[in-house]
């Protein structure tokens, strides 16, 4: 019984461990400040069109 | 951060309550869980079953976790005075490490897989590790391992927060000092533990996994020398960075090559080629991750302030190239094995014909720089000023040393052994100087500066004494009968026999060796050969005489039938204080990781810096 708690425990452990995870991703990554934006696709027509 | 630090403490929580389990499942004799089944006997004396849960795989990666989930709340409880989002980017990266780590356990290494029907008795820990190191050294080494996971996290967390300054150094210097210091205790306990219980007298084999733990080790040196750049002058950042992804990619090729079982090693026990995989794919998303960021903000870091060649920032500089040379070198020679294999290029075994040589390459300048570097100030160099303190340091070292080589020892006949004297006495009074002069104008030494001094006349000590165990160790192996001895120098070894024994899960012999230096009985030696009944293996336990100035050694060798026996008698001086050098060494992590300043509220980037020894001549 204890052991099956031991491996329960590692299994939640691992469940917190993923959420923890997500807290690199806190506000703004700092792209901006580093010049990059995310422009969207960029469709603009070319001269081959 | 409502999230990370919470789930910090619940992961330790956790965490804790499973290897609890499993220290458990030891203690009871639960033979129904296959880990236990094949790790444990229930004549096994129970210190050895509560070491045993961390003498495999799967319990040494339970306590790995644990002592992750460990450094993780130490880094959530203290990390109150740092940004907040800095804080939970860093728990953030740690929680990735810990949930690559939880999925590794739990896919390739379950330890709590029950085994059905169970196991009547379980099969043994294995006799090598049935010492009271093991109780000690895996945790001492996997703190240091899992410690440059926190100087990674913070490094990861600055280069996302594209803010890779000062002040973050700053906050990394403790941490890193700190798991410097542990991964030097752990490095040093496992060669104390293999020269009293593996090698027949040796203590450094060059061995695959050994070299795993030094590879980080020489790295995570580098990073605190340039972290101290970082933080006094704003320069080598980029560098800094990738030494602290370095450290910690060491730390898991570490880990990889332990338990892939890819290299062949004393080790071995632990090997498992087929979780190899697991962990190489780990280290590919952790470090190509980190390295990717890396590549990333590199071109935000540039250094506004210059130095001259030299400045003690050019002293740091050289210190940390060479450092790095030295573990590429470590690093080459352990993988060039495995390479040659894949290659077909045949089976490749590389010694210390190898390593010896090619690790003091880089290693001698290295010592050589330390005496200089330490009299040079910050910005400006002027070593010139210095020139009259350099040459009496030296010619005083030359003096002691050759004072020690042939007064005490006699020439040795090595070209080594006056040059590793010298260095390692010039190493010892040139850390002396800058302290005595701070006192003597009463001045008070910050505790980075006395951890400063400590470590650097450890390693002084370190280059002393294993400079004179290198060159004066005398061992001899002879077959002996009972009433005949063998001489060794000025020592006589006199094999008095043997008798039975018994221990709580061997039995064996012991035999009696008296030992005469000059005709005079000195001592007396007790080695044994042991033989553990479950697994049916022989083990030698030498027996050492410790004084102050050497070790008298002495192990038992192979029963060579007609009441004759293998026996092998050392004599080694300074030994001790290899190891004891290296404790000192720690001690100074650990004084200069307790620094005040480090506790101090957060500095920003246009707060004055404290410049330390140099331009106005005041020393940090």
């Amino acid at each position: 019984m204890i052991v099956e708690l031991g491996h329960f425990a590692m299994i939640l452990a691992l469940l917190i461990a993923a959420l923890q995870s997500f807290s690199v991703l806190q506000g703004r990554t700092g792209a901006r400040r580093a010049g990059w934006r995310w422009r969207g696709p960029q469709l603009r027509r070319s001269s081959c069109w | 951060m409502a999230v990370a630090r919470p789930a910090a403490a619940a992961q330790f929580v956790l965490v804790s309550a499973a290897l609890g389990a499993l220290i458990y499942a030891f203690v009871s004799f639960d033979f129904s869980v296959l880990y236990v089944a094949s790790n444990s006997n229930s004549a096994l004396p129970t210190f050895y079953r509560v070491a045993a849960v961390w003498g495999a795989h799967e319990g040494s990666l339970v306590l790995w976790q644990w002592i992750l989930a460990l450094w993780t709340l130490a880094v959530a409880l203290l990390s109150g005075r740092l940004p907040i989002t800095f804080a939970a980017r860093v728990l953030g990266v740690l929680g990735i490490v810990s949930l690559g780590f939880h999925l590794f356990t739990l896919v390739t290494s379950n330890p709590f897989e029950r085994l059905l029907p169970p196991a009547f008795d379980g099969r043994d820990l294995n006799p090598v590790l049935q010492d009271p190191a093991l109780a000690l050294h895996p945790p001492l080494l996997y703190t240091g391992y899992v410690g440059f996971a926190v100087a990674f996290a913070f490094a990861c967390a600055a280069m996302l927060e594209g803010k890779m300054d000062q002040t973050w150094a700053r906050w990394t210097r403790p941490w890193t000092t700190a798991a410097w210091a542990f991964l030097t205790i752990g490095i040093a306990l496992g060669s104390w533990w293999a020269y009293y219980e593996l090698g027949w007298g040796g203590y450094w084999f060059w061995d695959p996994v050994e070299n795993a733990s030094f590879m980080p080790w020489l790295i995570g040196t580098a990073l605190i020398h340039s972290l101290a750049v970082t933080d006094k002058r704003g320069l080598f950042k980029a560098w800094t960075l990738l030494l602290a992804i370095l450290a910690f990619s060491m730390s898991l090729l570490g880990t990889f090559l332990v338990r892939s079982g890819v290299l062949v090693s004393v080790h071995s026990f632990a090997a498992d080629p087929s979780r190899g995989m697991f962990i190489l794919a780990f280290l590919v998303v952790v470090i190509g991750g980190a390295l990717s960021l890396y590549a990333w903000r590199a071109p935000l870091l540039r250094s506004p302030a210059g130095f001259e060649l030299t400045a003690r920032e050019s002293f740091l500089l050289f210190n940390n190239v060479l450092l790095v040379i030295a573990a590429t070198v470590v690093f080459g020679g352990t993988l060039a094995p495995l390479i040659s294999d894949a290659l077909g290029l045949g089976t490749l075994s590389v010694g210390t014909q190898y390593f010896n040589p090619t690790f003091l390459l880089p290693i001698i300048p290295l010592l050589a720089l330390v005496s200089v570097g330490i009299h040079s100030n910050w910005k400006r160099g002027r070593i010139g000023d210095k020139t009259r303190v350099l040459v009496r340091t030296f010619a005083l070292a030359l003096a002691l040393a050759l004072a020690l080589i042939y007064g005490a020892y006699g020439p040795a006949g090595k070209w080594l052994t006056p040059v590793g004297a010298v260095l390692g006495i010039w190493i010892i009074l040139s850390s002396l100087v800058d302290p005595i002069d701070r006192l003597r104008r009463k001045m008070t030494l910050p505790r980075s500066v006395v951890g400063m001094t400590i470590a650097h006349i450890a390693l002084g000590v370190f280059v002393l004494s294993l400079t004179v165990v290198e060159s004066y160790t005398i061992e001899r192996d002879a077959a002996l009968r009972p009433g005949e001895s063998l001489q060794l120098g000025r020592y006589a070894y006199r094999f008095e026999g043997i008798e039975p024994l018994e221990g709580p899960n061997y039995d064996g012999v012991r035999g009696e060796v008296t030992v005469f230096r000059d005709g005079k009985q000195v001592g007396r030696l007790f080695p044994e050969k042991r033989n553990y009944w479950v697994q049916g293996q022989v083990m030698t336990e030498a027996d050492i005489d410790t004084r102050w100035n050497k070790n008298v050694f002495a192990a038992l060798g192979e029963d060579l039938g007609a009441g004759s026996w293998s026996v092998r008698a050392q004599i080694r001086p300074l030994i001790d204080y290899v190891w004891l050098a290296a404790l000192l060494m720690a001690l100074g992590g650990a004084v200069a990781a307790s620094d005040r300043r480090y506790r101090l509220a957060t500095r920003t980037e246009n707060e004055p810096l404290d410049v330390g020894p140099g331009v106005e001549g005041a020393t940090s």
